[in-house]
């Protein structure tokens, strides 16, 4: 019976929001939505997440793996999470690249939301 | 194929991708990873046939959750649900909160003629 003093196999197969290597992040818009995204696409396409997570000491972000966007609406981070996604999948792809969808009503806040998180 | 799924409930919503070959039970499974509710008590109800994906062994793919269908950049909907607390086969209804709705766009947008006067409309 393994003991699971550090509580680590059983969360880590499936990935979840605890501790430093979590593999999700939640990012919280304006109006309080709650958005869950792979880390790994997330930090990848944004040096500000990467940079608010490992910053040094004991930032609020780092701890919980929550970020909030208190400047983007979740109308705007919605399609944000999708780009990360997107991006992901085809960065250093061989295959065609689609284009990636936008709504135009939200093209210019998705615009703010860019230049900010620089990606 | 890796397929894309966007997870709502209330106002979480999980942006979650995986095999097409995965079963249903290793989806709820990342899913009680991710919000720590046990994954028998988790239902997810595919959008686009409103069909719940109550068999366990089923792979995404048998409900429709395809390469093909879902995208990266245009994710599969799914509706989460937890099973209501003291009972055994009772189902919270499908609740999601509504985004947020974008200002109106400034005229500029709404022309394609060729007035391309650049008329500053900043209010001062």
């Amino acid at each position: 019976m393994p003991t699971d003093a550090s509580g680590a196999t059983s969360s880590n197969a499936y990935g979840g929001l605890e501790g430093p290597e979590s593999m999700y992040l939640k990012l919280i818009s304006s109006d309080g939505h709650e958005f869950v995204v792979r880390r790994d696409f997330a930090v990848t396409a944004s040096p500000t997440i990467k940079n608010m997570l490992s910053g040094p000491g004991q930032y609020s972000e780092s701890q919980p793996n929550e970020i909030y966007l208190k400047d983007i609406p979740s109308h705007v981070l919605i399609n944000v999470c999708r780009y990360f996604a997107y991006k992901a999948k085809y960065t250093n792809s061989s295959i065609d690249i689609p284009e990636f969808p936008i709504d135009t009503n939200v093209v210019l806040e998705l615009l703010v939301a860019s230049d900010f998180l620089d990606c | 194929m890796d397929v894309f799924m966007m997870i709502r409930r209330q106002k979480l919503t999980l942006f979650v991708d995986a095999k097409e070959s995965s079963t249903v039970s290793e989806l709820k499974k990342i899913i009680e990873g991710i919000t720590k509710v046990p994954w028998n008590n988790i239902r997810l109800i595919v959008d686009s046939t409103k069909q719940p994906m109550d068999d366990d062994n089923q792979t995404l793919a048998d409900c429709g959750l395809s390469g093909s269908v879902a995208k990266a950049y245009s994710p599969a909907l799914l509706y989460l649900c937890y099973r209501k607390a003291g009972s055994d086969n009772e189902w919270e209804p499908i609740d999601v909160a509504e985004l947020s709705t974008p200002p109106p766009l400034p005229e500029v947008f709404n022309k394609t003629d060729d007035d391309k006067k650049d008329n500053p409309q900043i209010a001062s």
